[in-house]
């Protein structure tokens, strides 16, 4: 990263625009297939298993239906990759807004670096936290 | 019609800080300015404020006048289609009386930018030549008279810190920047991508809305921050 | 006070619902490595979810993310178009209405849905 603003100016950009796309795709899974879900929309058939067979399993363990459903997804490659760049683009472009948000506010070099540090290190943790997640999430249904 | 006029008043000597209210009988199509000038003829002598040409030229009288910086000798009493008229100095700069602010540090912020000429080549014989074009590229940043209203409007200024460059510096790099005979840039584009450069801009469009030439300058920032990125 | 205009307002509001987001952000990473230790993990972090504070508080989480991608699309726009800048009030009322209209849809759906 530069100590300059303009490659860091372009990323933030980069990353809103990439975001604009992810989100959505985000909220599509996370929110609407994986709540009410429209069954028979076979766009979500990327997953590990076909929905005949998801709802299958979720009809016979409607307790477990949330999590079969999450399952599908997740134990799909694509998606694994998918929620991996979501949460880098999200953490980046979150955690460097808030540094911009600092720079703004903070005059005195000393505690901008402070600050700046502070955030950077916060975003890096929730980073890994975020990816460790994703990647450990392995369960072995189909 | 008849209006109610607040001044912001400061005494260096007490430092003390107050509105002074005077009631005037005015014309709708007098300028503020005008009003000013009756209330310190008529009313009271003591009230410092700057003002020269009094026709936007040259840039001395901003205000922040209910509300929006402007030029006081721009704007009509009409025009603010309100009876009550509040003027207060531009905010971010030291007050040194009244309404007259300590400029130094602003027009010490756009030297910075070399806002003059550096040449590309020698000197020819004959005139440096530019094309229609590569002039209408710059036209709207030359129209600048250093006012102030633009920077002292910016959030990223007034709020947080006046280390900020700018909007009026960004119009004066842009308008060499921009210059086909220029070849100056790489101080300039020193400044401007310094940590309280160009990247302290989020395009609130104060400046915009401020500006009494009617200088596109979020627009000019935006050019500016485009080339950056290609340039360095 | 200076006048709050339309750029300045739309300014605020998505340095607010910036660090809303993130802040959802670190609870939600949070709460993921948490209900990916396994099903009975899962389904105990997804109970806490249908709390009615939680949901309310998802629905105006909608609203700011809407308002915060639609409003970083137009300043993005902007930067690097003469167009958008030319034309940045209009932009600014219909960032409003467009995230107003998605909000509405979005949240009935979200409200509908069981959690
Ligand atoms: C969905 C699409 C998104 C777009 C198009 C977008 C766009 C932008 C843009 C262009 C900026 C720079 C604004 C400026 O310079 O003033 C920005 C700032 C910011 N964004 Fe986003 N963003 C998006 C999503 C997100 C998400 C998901 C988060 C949180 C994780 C987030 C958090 C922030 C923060 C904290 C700032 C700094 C606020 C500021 O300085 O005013 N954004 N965004
Ligand atoms: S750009 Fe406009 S507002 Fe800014 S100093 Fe120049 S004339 Fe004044
Ligand atoms: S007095 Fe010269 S610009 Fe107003």
């Amino acid at each position: 990263m530069s100590s300059r603003g303009s490659s860091a100016w372009l990323l933030q950009r980069v990353t809103g625009a990439l975001l604009f796309i992810t989100l959505g795709t985000h909220f599509y899974l996370y929110h609407y297939f994986m709540g009410p879900g429209m069954w028979g929309f076979d766009s979500i058939g990327f997953g590990a298993t076909d929905l005949a067979t998801l709802k299958a399993m979720m009809e016979s363990n409607p307790e477990m239906a949330k999590y079969y459903k999450l399952a599908h997804l997740f134990a799909a490659p694509l998606w694994k990759v998918f929620d991996v760049t979501f949460i880098s683009l999200g953490t980046y472009h979150g955690f460097y807004g808030i540094k911009a948000i600092i720079d703004d506010w903070v005059t005195h070099d000393g505690w901008r670096s402070v600050a700046n540090w502070v955030v950077y290190i916060c975003g890096v943790v929730l980073w890994v936290m975020g990816i460790v997640a994703v990647i450990s999430f392995n369960p072995e249904l189909f | 019609m008849e209006v109610t006029v607040e001044i912001y008043r400061y005494d260096p000597d007490t430092e003390e800080s107050r509105f002074d209210t005077f009631v005037k009988e005015v014309d709708p199509k007098d300028r503020v300015l005008d009003v000013m000038m009756a209330i310190k003829d008529e009313d009271d002598g003591t009230i410092a404020f700057r003002k020269s040409c009094a026709h936007g030229v040259c840039g001395s009288d901003a205000m922040e006048i209910n509300g929006l910086n402007r030029l006081a000798c721009q704007v009509l009493v009409q025009d603010l289609k309100s009876k009550r008229i509040r003027i207060e100095p531009i905010r971010g700069m030291k007050v040194l009386r009244d309404l007259i602010v300590d400029m130094d540090s602003f027009f010490a912020g756009l030297e910075k930018v070399k806002p003059y000429l550096i040449p590309a080549e020698p000197a020819p014989a004959t005139e440096r030549l530019q094309s229609i074009g590569d002039r209408a590229i710059f036209d709207d940043t030359t129209k600048c008279i250093m006012c102030g209203s633009c920077t002292t409007s910016c959030p990223s200024f007034r709020w947080f810190n006046q280390d900020f460059v700018g909007p009026a510096a960004f119009v004066k790099a842009h308008r060499f920047i921009f210059d086909s005979r220029d070849g100056g840039n790489e101080p300039r584009l020193e400044i401007l991508d310094d940590k309280d450069g160009l990247w302290r801009c989020h395009s609130i469009f104060n400046c915009t809305d401020a500006c009494p030439r009617e200088i596109h300058i979020t627009k000019a920032i935006g050019d500016l921050k485009r080339y950056t990125v290609v340039h360095r | 006070m200076y006048k709050i205009k339309e750029g300045m307002l739309a300014w605020i509001l998505h340095k607010i619902t910036g660090i809303a987001i993130v802040a959802f952000l670190i609870f939600h990473i949070w709460s993921m490595s948490k209900m990916s230790k396994g099903p009975e993990a899962f389904n105990a972090v997804i109970e806490t979810y249908k709390t009615p504070l939680f949901r309310a508080g998802e629905v105006l989480l909608l609203g700011g993310v809407l308002f915060h991608a639609l409003n970083g699309m137009r300043l993005i726009l902007g930067e690097f178009t003469a167009w958008a800048m030319k034309q940045h009030k209009l932009l600014v009322y219909l960032t409003y209405i467009l995230a107003g209209a998605l909000f509405l849809v979005g949240a009935w759906f979200m409200w509908r849905a069981e959690g």
